[in-house]
């Protein structure tokens, strides 16, 4: 009933307003029967917009053809004009210092030869740049950056950031990183916790890439948690980041709030070997988060912290399962040869198969220390002790 | 030098030729080697990319190899990926040397200039 009304109100200001328009035509519409005025109008409407697309298209064509023209015009100047700033770079050749070369003869010639105050010919600048980036590096790519901030196009770069539309901004966020320019915290840290996926990871890889003291200060801002995605790909960047200045990781897992943070510091902590986080490490074992707790023992292995064994097989017996079993790993990682009697009597004794399976596991990784007592146990088991074994044994079965 | 990147071939031949040195350029492995066939005077030296479209530079390479014309002339790839299994590939196949991009001019030359001061081989 209600959209009735709205429809009835609708058409009556749209019988108005046509018939202010032209009263012939309105009167020749008006003789009509309604279904067929209501064609008409769906006629009318389908065809105009038919029309607008089909225009729309158009003039984007139009637009990208001759923005292709300008680009085949201009590119060959502008390729000159950087190689002569950057590889070709005279006074490079001379054998001067970085550092010591201005570039301001060749800023002056890209005033002179490109009109490039405008934004297209900038953009084309820009994009040279990038490619140049990805196929130099060395001494004439240090210039190349030092030509993009005299000619002052990270203003573009960073004007990117304020788009609307976020694929410029991921634009922005490339071009930013490409260059390797400084920018200030603001301008990208609240891009990290965009909801936007591709923003959110081209945000933080800038950010890494960029910030040359605190790569990682995004992370004290984390709101999300972070997806098992997004910590493969933040890993892959961080892992390939070359000079990237490593933080301790327990500032992290000490007080974030954010397990999944926690939880990708840990992994991070073991990648980079921190033996300085395992005091925080073990600090973690008192969360309540067993999953948490889980990781945070198989970490502790991992680093090879063999002096927490002791503690770990005296919480053992109050843990849930998947401490119980993250701990025989540990001991399984550590190899330290103290718990082995521990581990045998897990292997005998307990009646769940994954504690079992683990504890076979976490004795055999022990190689030679735990030879006998392995034969022994494979002649003083049987039935599903002694299946385990023989599965954990067989080299060629891998899980 | 063999490169589907035109920026590429035209920095790298720039700074070669300003070294001295005679530059032939070719965007993938087909033309490479029809130019090479067409050649009045023997190349020297062949830079090759890896990934370029009609044939790759492994497939240059391997060509040139099984040529008893071509076999000798040295090879430098260079490639975007330095994973493990093409930088193997690619010195199993006898190329000479092999670089990653991005590139160091500077490096480039040096390299091209080790390769080019080695004894050649008279195949005739």
């Amino acid at each position: 009933m209600y959209l009735l009304n709205i429809f009835e109100t609708w058409w009556n200001e749209f019988n108005n307003s046509f018939y202010n328009f032209s009263p012939t035509l309105y009167n020749n519409f008006a003789s009509f029967p309604f279904f067929i005025q209501l064609s008409i109008l769906f006629i009318a409407i389908a065809f105009f917009t038919t029309v607008v697309t089909y225009l729309r298209l158009a003039i984007r064509r139009a637009v990208g053809y001759y923005k292709e023209l300008r680009k085949q015009q201009y590119t060959p100047i502008i390729e000159q004009l950087i190689s002569d700033a950057t590889i070709m770079n005279e006074e490079l050749h001379s054998g001067m210092q970085v550092e010591d070369i201005k570039l301001d003869k060749h800023v002056v010639a890209f005033e002179k030869e490109l009109p490039i105050k405008r934004k297209y010919i900038r953009q084309i600048v820009i994009d040279d740049m990038m490619h140049y980036k990805k196929i130099f590096f060395g001494d004439a790519v240090l210039l190349l950056k030092q030509l993009f901030i005299d000619l002052n196009l990270q203003k573009d770069a960073l004007a990117k950031l304020h788009a609307f539309n976020w694929e410029r901004r991921v634009k922005g966020l490339r071009e930013l990183a490409r260059m390797e320019v400084t920018v200030q915290d603001v301008n990208i840290l609240p891009l990290t916790n965009s909801r936007n996926y591709f923003l959110r990871m081209q945000a933080r890889s800038c950010y890494i890439r960029i910030s040359k003291n605190e790569p990682f200060k995004f992370f004290d801002i984390l709101k999300e948690p972070l997806t098992k995605w997004d910590q493969i790909d933040l890993f892959e960047i961080i892992s390939t980041t070359p000079n990237l200045n490593i933080p301790n990781f327990s500032r992290w897992i000490n007080y974030s709030a954010n397990n999944s943070l926690v939880s990708f510091c840990l992994k991070l902590a073991v990648y980079f070997n921190q033996q300085d986080a395992i005091p925080s490490i073990i600090e973690l074992l008192k969360t309540k988060d067993h999953n948490l707790r889980a990781e945070a023992i198989i970490t502790l292995g991992q680093l090879q912290a063999d002096e927490v064994e002791d503690m770990l097989c005296d919480m053992y017996n109050n843990e849930p399962q998947i401490c119980q079993v993250a701990i025989l790993k540990m001991l399984g990682l550590t190899a330290s040869k103290k718990h082995t009697d521990f581990l045998a009597k897990q292997l005998q004794y307990s009646s769940e198969y994954d504690i079992k399976l683990t504890a076979a596991r976490s004795l055999i990784a022990h190689n030679e220390a735990t030879k006998n007592l392995l034969d022994d146990l494979m002649q003083h088991t049987s039935g599903l002790t002694q299946a385990i074994l023989k599965h954990s044994l067989n080299p060629l079965i891998k899980y | 030098m063999v490169d589907d990147d035109d920026l590429m071939l035209k920095i790298a031949t720039k700074f070669l030729q300003k070294e001295g040195y005679d530059v032939i350029v070719a965007g993938n492995g087909r033309d490479a080697m029809k130019i090479i066939h067409e050649a009045s005077v023997p190349f020297e030296l062949i830079i090759s990319d890896v990934i370029m479209p009609y044939s790759s530079g492994f497939e240059l390479v391997s060509t040139l190899k099984k040529h008893s014309l071509y076999c000798n002339i040295p090879v430098i790839i260079i490639s975007s990926s330095g994973n493990e299994t093409i930088v193997k590939e690619a010195y199993q196949l006898g190329v000479d040397d092999f670089l990653k991009k991005p590139i160091m001019p500077q490096e480039l030359l040096v390299r091209v200039k080790k390769i080019l001061s080695r004894p050649q081989v008279n195949i005739s």
